[in-house]
């Protein structure tokens, strides 16, 4: 605003001047050179334009410095406003000054020394206030200098930040890169080429130690080069640049002449600095249980090589992002390497499974050609068998006398043997236990020894023998065993004995009855003896040959049949001798041989147990289908009969009926007491009668399990029940029941069942 | 009294209970099969069914008292129950046990306790003519003479 003003007031100036020019009428002084260019006029003139110019310029800048303290935020505006006024007032002096040079009134020469004492005032006060403003101005100087260092450094610290802010920025990359796989050279070779990349490196190289931990040799260089010679891939691992790299943990920088720095530079031109770091190569054997244990640790080697000719070192950054990417690189292969373990696990184990899976085809084929092999065998063997059974049983029912009656009877007895030996041999094969069920009736003794005499005796009339046959006559007729069984081993004894001889000879037999007249040695034996119950016969059968004294080695007129090898030492046991053991060990009983001095068998010894049983057959043949008097003590008497019931009084009362009848009665209480009675194998009750109505375990249950655990016939088993079920009939017979008796009992109606009971178990025997 | 008059009160006695079927055929059953080796048997068998029947009835009882009736428990001791008064030959009680099952079956828990009310009744006046009975008996043979069977014949 005031600079246009300025030239304005310029003008003015130059016009007071020309004004003022005008004025040469008063006194001068003689200071002057007469006729040259000072002349006074020229002199004054001078001095007035001097004066007036300084006027100017002394209105100028104040003009200036207003509006440069009124635009801008200057310190020390006080100091400033001191100076304008210092020089507002010079200005106004010398302003004045020039109208003096003229005649001038006495009021301007009053303004004059006026404006001069103010100036001289306030430029004294100038002086001295400027004099304490200097230190002032340097301080701040100096502070504006420090600022500026200050400035330089933050300057720097960002730069470095800035710095490291990128390499974090690389070693995440390249960090993701790596471990963007899984696999072991992948991990690696992107390993190498991010690195070099981000680094700007000429080469870049793993180096891996052997399985003997001799060499380290160079897996996974990344620039091929031309390599002069191949044992520049390994390095032995005493190598001191090797062991330095080991053993330190961060990052080494190797000489260029290092072996290892050589043998990484790949081919072209001078290579630059070489750096190198270990990294661990955990193995999965080294996580038991989640860390690493400290052991010696496997260490590969990873080598950088900067490119050669540039101006370029390592950088501490650079050396950072190294450590860092060393790091990751071991973690990522230690990871690669559990996965390959897991894989090759899998993979032996889906193998394993391959061969498990043949195994089992292999085996189950196998087991299903046994299978058919045995139906086979076991159809081819028992067809035959069932057939010749049949037209035998068709044979006894025809007229007959009594010879041939015992001959058939004979003929039906070898072959039923003979059927239970095709079925044992083919239970045995499929089973593998070996048990024998015994089934335990009753038959009759005279009858089975008559026609054990009789095949004995044509057997050795075929083989050209002598027979002889000795029984004694207080041998019981009825008594309860395994008659199919008895009649096989006595069989065998026979057909053993008679194979084993070649030479002429007689065969003796005989049937005793073993009262414990003979001495036993055998504790065991005489432990047996002790413990039997009353009612058990010991029958004992024995079997001798007795040679001719005349010996026709040689030939022998018959070939025997089925002979078998005998070893020398001892009486070779076969098979059928074992099973003939086995079954005489299940009926308690004995059997040996005394061998001859060639092994061959020369007697054979054999002591069973037999139940007795009461003649029933005698009396029912007596009192025929019905009998007027109910008790008929003969049927009854001595029968062994045992009393399930819960209800104190019924089975008080069930216990005097049964005992009216004759039979010898023992009572319990519960189903599991009666099973317990039960216990051993061989029972000495005949009837078991069962109410079927008992708490914990009733009567159906007890019947079945007695019938499955126990034999199948025996004893015979009478439910007691008041219900009048027409179903209760049915089901008690599918159970194995063999009779029921209706609640409230009464004497006669006990009677009736027990008879028709006894009397149906007699039949079927 | 007499050895001849008590017997006369004696069968007397019974052709009464017989006839208002507190006892039937199954007792006289009972009374056969006591002789020479068992001369206690009916005598033993009554104290058992007093026994048990005691045990019975109290097991009853509390199975009713229940908050929750177990129909099958007190089913099965009803059953039981007829079953040894039946094979004891006492007639009535056996009746109340066969309706009393019924109602188990039903589970009608009021009719339940009718039930077994009226048994305990039947088996206390039971009760009571058998210990009459059994006192008749032993009052004649302290005196020496023997329980006339035979004049029970009807």
């Amino acid at each position: 605003m005031l600079k246009p003003a300025a030239p304005g007031l310029l003008f003015l100036f130059l016009l007071l001047i020309s004004v003022s020019a005008d004025d040469n009428g008063f006194s001068r002084c003689n200071c002057d050179d007469e006729g040259s260019l000072w002349s006074i006029e020229n002199i004054l003139d001078c001095q007035k334009v001097g004066d007036f110019l300084i006027a100017v310029a002394y209105f100028s800048i104040p003009i200036e410095l207003l509006y440069f303290v009124s635009c801008s935020n200057v310190p020390f505006k006080w100091v400033l406003f001191e100076f304008i006024a210092f020089i507002v007032l010079c200005g106004l002096t010398h302003l004045l000054n020039g109208w003096t040079y003229g005649p001038h009134p006495f009021q301007l020469m009053v303004a004059l020394t006026v404006f001069k004492i103010l100036t001289a005032l306030v430029s004294c006060a100038t002086a001295i206030t400027l004099f304490t403003l200097i230190p002032l101005l340097l301080k701040v100087k100096v502070r504006e200098f420090m600022l500026k260092k200050k400035a330089w450094d933050l300057g720097r610290e960002v730069g470095i930040i800035m710095k490291q802010k990128e390499a974090g920025l690389h070693v995440r990359m390249l960090t993701q890169e790596i471990r963007k796989s899984l696999d072991r050279h992948t991990i690696l070779y992107t390993t190498l080429v991010e690195l070099s990349k981000t680094l700007g490196l000429q080469n870049c190289a793993v180096w891996m130690p052997n399985q003997i931990r001799t060499e380290m040799n160079l897996t996974h260089p990344l620039n091929e080069g031309n390599y002069s010679s191949m044992d520049n891939r390994s390095i032995p691992i005493s190598d001191p640049d090797v062991v330095r790299i080991k053993g330190s943990d961060g990052v080494n920088i190797l000489r260029p002449e290092s072996a290892l720095a050589a043998a990484s530079s790949g081919g072209s031109g001078e290579p630059g600095p070489v750096a190198a770091i270990r990294m661990p190569m955990l193995r999965v054997c080294n996580f038991k249980g989640g860390t690493p244990e400290i052991i010696q640790a496997c260490y590969a080697i990873l080598v950088l090589v900067l490119p050669g000719g540039q101006p370029r070192s390592w950088t501490n950054q650079e050396l950072e992002i190294i450590k860092v990417v060393a790091d990751q690189v071991a973690v990522a292969l230690s990871h690669a390497a559990v996965l390959e373990e897991s894989q090759l696990m899998r993979e032996k184990l889906e193998e394993q499974n391959r061969a498990l899976q043949q195994a089992k085809m292999n085996a189950m084929m196998a087991s299903q050609a046994r299978t058919a092999f045995q139906k086979v065998m076991s159809d081819g063997m028992k067809r035959p068998m069932h057939s010749i059974l049949g037209l035998i049983s068709m044979i006894q029912d025809g007229n007959l006398s009594t010879e041939q009656q015992i001959l058939v009877d004979a003929m039906m007895k070898t072959s039923n043997v003979l059927a239970t030996l095709i079925n044992d041999v083919m239970e045995i094969s499929t089973k593998d236990s070996g048990r024998f069920p015994l089934e335990v009736r009753s038959f009759r003794l005279h009858a089975t020894i008559k026609e054990a005499a009789c095949l004995a005796k044509c057997l050795c009339v075929y083989r050209g023998f002598g027979f002889s046959i000795n029984v004694d006559k207080s041998l019981p007729d009825h008594v309860m065993g395994d008659e199919r069984r008895v009649f096989q081993v006595i069989l065998h004894m026979v057909g053993n004995l008679l194979d084993g001889n070649n030479r002429k000879g007689s065969v003796a037999l005989r049937f005793l009855l073993d009262n414990g007249s003979q001495e036993r040695n055998d504790h065991k034996w005489a432990a047996w003896r002790h413990s039997t119950i009353d009612g058990d016969v010991y029958i004992r059968f024995e079997i001798t040959m007795n040679n001719d004294a005349s010996e026709s080695d040689g030939s022998s007129s018959v070939t025997p049949v089925g002979a078998r090898s005998y070893a020398s030492d001892g009486i070779d046991e076969g098979l059928s001798f074992s099973v003939c053991k086995k079954l005489v060990q299940l009926m308690h009983g004995k059997i040996w041989a005394v061998p001859n001095s060639q092994g061959f068998p020369q007697s054979m010894g054999l002591i069973l147990r037999f139940q007795l049983r009461p003649s029933l057959s005698i009396a029912i043949s007596e009192s025929g289908e019905s009998s007027e008097h109910p008790h008929s003590n003969s049927l009854f008497r001595g029968l062994q009969v045992l009393l399930a019931d819960a209800d104190d009084v019924n089975r008080a009362v069930t216990r005097r009926l049964i005992e009216k009848l004759g039979c010898c009665v023992t009572t319990v209480s519960s189903g599991f007491e009666c099973l317990s009675i039960i216990g051993p194998t061989t029972s000495t009750f005949q009837v078991v009668l069962l109410d079927l109505q008992m708490p914990e375990l009733d009567g159906f249950e007890v019947a079945s399990r007695i019938r499955k655990f126990r034999s199948r016939s025996w004893p015979l088993i009478v439910a007691l029940t008041a219900s009048a079920d027409e179903l209760l009939w049915e089901r008690c017979s599918q159970i194995g029941i063999n009779g029921v008796i209706q609640k409230p009992l009464m004497l006669q109606g006990i009677a009736n069942e027990l008879q028709r009971v006894l009397v149906q178990a007699n039949k079927v025997i | 009294m007499e050895v001849g008059q008590m017997q006369r009160t004696w069968v007397e006695y019974m052709k009464s209970l017989f006839r208002e079927g507190f006892l039937d055929g199954q007792f006289t059953q009972l009374q056969l099969l006591q002789d020479e080796s068992n001369p206690d048997f009916v005598v033993e068998v009554v104290s058992l069914f007093f026994e048990d029947s005691e045990r019975l009835l109290n097991d009853l009882t509390r199975a009713l008292d229940q908050q929750i009736v177990d129909f099958k428990r007190v089913d099965a001791h009803v059953h039981q129950f007829k079953g040894s008064s039946s094979s004891i030959g006492a007639q009535r009680v056996r009746n109340a046990c066969i309706a009393f099952r019924n109602f188990c079956e039903e589970q009608n828990s009021e009719m339940c306790l009718k039930c077994l009310q009226q048994v305990k009744q039947e088996y206390n006046l039971v009760k009571n003519k058998l210990e009459n009975l059994i006192r008749l008996e032993q009052q004649i043979v302290a005196a020496g003479g023997s329980i006339p069977m035979e004049e029970l014949s009807f």
